[in-house]
């Protein structure tokens, strides 16, 4: 590079010239290897076989496989390199990538996760040059399997729909059914244009783009916040001194009802007062709006939520419960302290619970999201898998490692190049201006944050981890508390272990102990309880049997049900009156649900003219079933309970023909 | 030659050059929120080209991972149907930070070819900015290319530039006949066929 063109177009010579060159490797390796397609490399090659493998395909020329061998490249490093598969940005990106690779595998019939099978075979062929892949194959793999499985559920219908569509729309494919592809089945748009291009089909992008925007429409109808609904405020910005001061002197420039700019307000009226200057923070980066109070002359207004109405116009959102709120008044706007300081206690434990995951997991930890209020702070983050018990112990103590040390906290306006060469932690897609507030916590935390903070982070008093959960593939999200509501969680904690203990006659330490004494107790008692059930059972069913004994030409033959007996319980009937009554013909039943099982047996001085197997199909066939067997034992079911009674009686005449 | 020792011997050469070994950065420019990937060799050292970041050389290699996907150059439905798109690939980059300039980086790029990768001269075809008087010079009076391989174009082809302002430049290429089998006449082949391209930017 020679010059420096300005603005005007103009070129100024560069004092000091400089180079850069590229050359493509895959180009250079096809003239090397003397190939006219850069797939024909060494190294497409291996990964166009190991594709071939993995889906099953024994045609090495297939382009799917081209695809696939190319889609695993990009989509590997990109998650090495930080990319969740997601709904916007980079991440929807690698998520179009995997997708269209799964699709070719689907094309392929592999419809069975293949995709990040190949991990392994790149890191054969790339991993000494790039290390990074091989130390994360594990992680790249997992999330890609992910992202298979998560496709896996809806690539099948949406296919169905899209080929019935394609049959129908012949030239081109409706919007609506590319945006409910989009919608219901997660098909990228270019997914489904690649396979109508298969078919020489295109689709109606406009068509697409107009029901994407009738679904933004009603999505932001359907939103729960409309403070700022219908508000044309043209007037001064809001100064905001709520870093310093939690109470000051304001004058109202503004009252808005129902997006309506009014003169005055009246008691129990709903509004949103607009002021020149507040201590109130307006809800941003994941911080809730300050609660309280604005005091008028005569007039008590409370505020429930603070809102940005404007990007530097604050609007104060509550009722006024007494007096008169007059636009042009004099006001004094108090913050509620105690909601405030609750609120600083988990917005700080938040960055050090940042900094403590980054210390714990690794660095590939980044905020997804932040919501802090007065009870308790939520934090996601790009992790791959839960976080383990004794990971979230780590966390929880270097956390409140760093409350004990009492660190100042520390709060500077710097030049955004100049926080990031510091070691800031800026939020990636983040826009930020020139200036930004830096807070840092010790050297332990440094983030750019227009948050409120406590003054030194011992405020915070205690941190204690209350949940820990997925929220989307690769998203974790831990839930926490502090101060006061951390000892308020760790008593109730204690106050039901204590219910538990004195439940169970123990002390808390011997709780676990005494508990797996009383289930190995329970477990004992259960198992004496069914041999006891057993015993009880054959004792009732022999009774019952002998008062059923029939003689059907000198023979004696036993058909009955023996009502919640289990099979076992019907075999050992069986044999014990085998035994007894020497020489006889034996059919017993139970139902369960709708089930019927039937057992029958012979005695083997019977069985040359009456066969079990025989029997026992002539009953099951009248209860809706089918059986058969041995001569002497047989057993069948059926799925009429109701037709067993007929059944049974019917045995005595069938047996008399045999005889 | 395998892929591998291509890259390796890339390397190998520029670093007795006294080239510095840089290892490829992520796919995720850490230093431009403007760009989705990394998506060439220099992303990494844009800082340092507009002279607002400093490092410890003045010539540097590197093999770059890059990604062109979603973004401006946005190829992926031709991945898997063309010989030649890709949403991943691999740049090998030489760079000098207000060091060397067209002699070396021309004499560098002959050198690799034909002597390290025994490319025959006669299958390569060498294109400067048509205005560049400097860069033909070396080319075809140190270098002795044959100037029926020779050739000046007046577009933005060869001429390189990062944005609309900034640093920019004439540049030169190197292209590869892949042979007379490919239809088309000589220049449309060197033109719509071009691989192997080696592109300079100086």
């Amino acid at each position: 590079m020679q010059y420096n063109r300005d603005a005007n177009g103009t070129l100024h010579s560069l004092p000091k010239p400089s180079v850069d060159t590229g050359m493509g490797l895959e180009r250079i390796a096809a003239v090397m290897q003397h190939v006219r397609s850069n797939y024909e490399i060494d190294l497409f090659q291996d990964l166009i076989k190991a594709a071939a493998r993995v889906t099953q395909t024994t045609d090495l020329t297939n382009n799917s496989l081209k695809v696939i061998a190319d889609h695993i490249r990009a989509c590997a490093f990109l998650v090495v390199d930080g990319v969740i598969p997601g709904n916007e940005g980079r991440g929807y990106v690698l998520r179009r990538i995997i997708r269209r690779a799964i699709r070719h595998g689907y094309r392929l019939e592999q419809k069975q996760p293949f995709f990040h099978l190949l991990v392994e075979d790149l890191a054969n062929v790339m991993g000494s040059a790039y290390p990074e892949l091989v130390a994360a194959k594990n992680q790249v793999s997992a999330v890609l399997k992910q992202e298979e499985e998560r496709f896996a559920e809806t690539l099948e219908n949406g296919m169905q729909v899209l080929e019935a569509a394609l049959q129908t729309q012949p030239k081109i494919l409706a919007g609506e059914t590319v945006f409910r592809l989009y919608d219901t089945f997660g098909f990228p748009v270019d997914l489904t244009a690649d396979i109508a291009r298969e078919r020489g089909i295109s689709i109606d992008q406009a068509g697409f783009e107009s029901a994407m925007e009738d679904q933004r429409e009603r999505a932001r109808a359907a939103g729960k916040f409309t403070m700022q609904e219908g508000i044309q405020y043209h007037g001064s910005a809001t100064e905001f001194h709520g870093y310093q001061h939690l109470q000051q002197e304001a004058h109202v420039l503004a009252i808005y009802q129902r997006g309506t700019p009014v003169e005055f307000i009246q008691p129990d009226e709903e509004a949103v007062i607009v002021l020149d200057r507040t201590p109130f923070y307006a809800e941003s980066g994941g911080q809730v709006g300050d609660r309280g109070q604005i005091l008028a002359g005569n007039g008590t207004f409370v505020v429930v939520d603070t809102q940005k109405i404007q990007a530097n116009v604050f609007g104060h959102k509550g009722l006024l419960r007494s007096g008169r709120l007059v636009a042009g008044d004099t006001v004094l706007a108090q913050v509620n302290p105690v909601i405030r300081a609750n609120t600083a206690n988990n917005h700080s434990a938040t960055h050090l619970l940042h900094a403590a995951l980054r210390q714990v997991l690794g660095k590939h930890v980044t905020q997804k999201g932040s919501l802090v209020d007065a009870n308790r702070l939520r934090f996601d983050f790009s992790h791959h898998t839960a976080v383990q018990l004794d990971e979230l112990r780590a966390i929880e103590n270097l956390v409140n490692e760093q409350i004990r040390h009492n660190h100042a906290v520390e709060t500077q306006q710097l030049k955004y190049d100049d926080a990031i060469k510091k070691g800031a932690m800026a939020l990636f897609g983040e826009k930020y201006g020139d200036e930004v507030r830096v807070v840092a916590m010790g050297g332990f935390s440094t983030e750019l944050c227009g948050g409120t903070h406590v003054s030194q982070s011992g405020n915070i008093g205690l941190f204690k981890i209350v949940s820990e959960s997925g929220v989307a593939a690769g998203i974790r999200r831990i839930e926490a508390v502090t101060g006061q509501g951390a000892m308020e969680y760790v008593q109730q904690n204690e106050i039901h272990l204590f219910k538990v203990a004195e439940t169970l006659k123990a002390s808390p330490s011997e709780v676990t102990q005494k508990l797996s004494q009383i289930l190995d107790h329970v477990k004992q008692t259960e198992r004496e309880l069914t041999a006891l059930k057993t015993k009880l059972a054959l004792l009732q069913s022999t009774e019952l049997g002998e008062a059923q004994v029939r003689e059907v030409k000198g023979t004696k033959v036993l058909a009955f049900a023996l009502d919640g007996a289990s099979v076992k319980i019907l075999r050992e009937t069986l044999d014990r009156f085998k035994q007894q009554l020497k020489s006889c013909i034996v059919v017993l039943a139970t139902t369960e649900a709708n089930k019927v099982t039937l057992i029958a047996g012979v005695t083997d001085d019977l069985t040359a003219k009456v066969k079990a197997g025989e029997l026992i199909n002539f009953v099951a066939q009248q209860v809706g079933g089918k059986g058969g067997g041995r001569a002497d034992m047989a057993q069948a079911g059926g799925t009429l309970p109701e037709k067993l009674p007929g059944a049974l009686s019917s045995v005595t005449d069938w047996v008399g023909q045999k005889l | 030659m395998k892929s591998s020792e291509i890259r390796q011997q890339f390397l190998d050469f520029f670093e007795s050059q006294g080239h510095t070994i840089v290892a490829s950065s992520p796919l995720v420019p850490g230093n431009d929120p403007t760009l989705l990937f990394t998506n060439a060799g220099m992303v990494q050292f844009k800082d340092v080209f507009l002279g607002q970041d400093k490092r410890p050389y003045v010539r540097a290699a590197t093999s770059q991972r890059c990604v062109r996907a979603g973004g401006k150059h946005n190829d992926l439905e031709n991945v898997g149907y063309t010989a030649r798109h890709h949403t991943f690939f691999e740049m090998l980059g030489n760079f000098s930070f207000g060091d060397y300039f067209k002699r070396n980086a021309i004499q560098y790029a002959w050198e690799f070819l034909t002597r390290v990768l025994s490319i025959p001269p006669q299958k390569l075809w060498v294109t400067v900015y048509a205005e560049d008087d400097e860069a033909a010079d070396i080319w075809l009076n140190e270098i002795g290319v044959d100037p029926k391989q020779f050739v000046r174009i007046a577009t933005s082809d060869n001429f390189w530039q990062m944005g609309d302002t900034g640093p920019c430049g004439p540049c030169s290429e190197i292209f590869y006949d892949h042979g007379p089998e490919v239809a088309g006449g000589p220049l449309d082949q060197l033109l719509q066929t071009a691989t192997g391209t080696l592109k300079s930017g100086t």
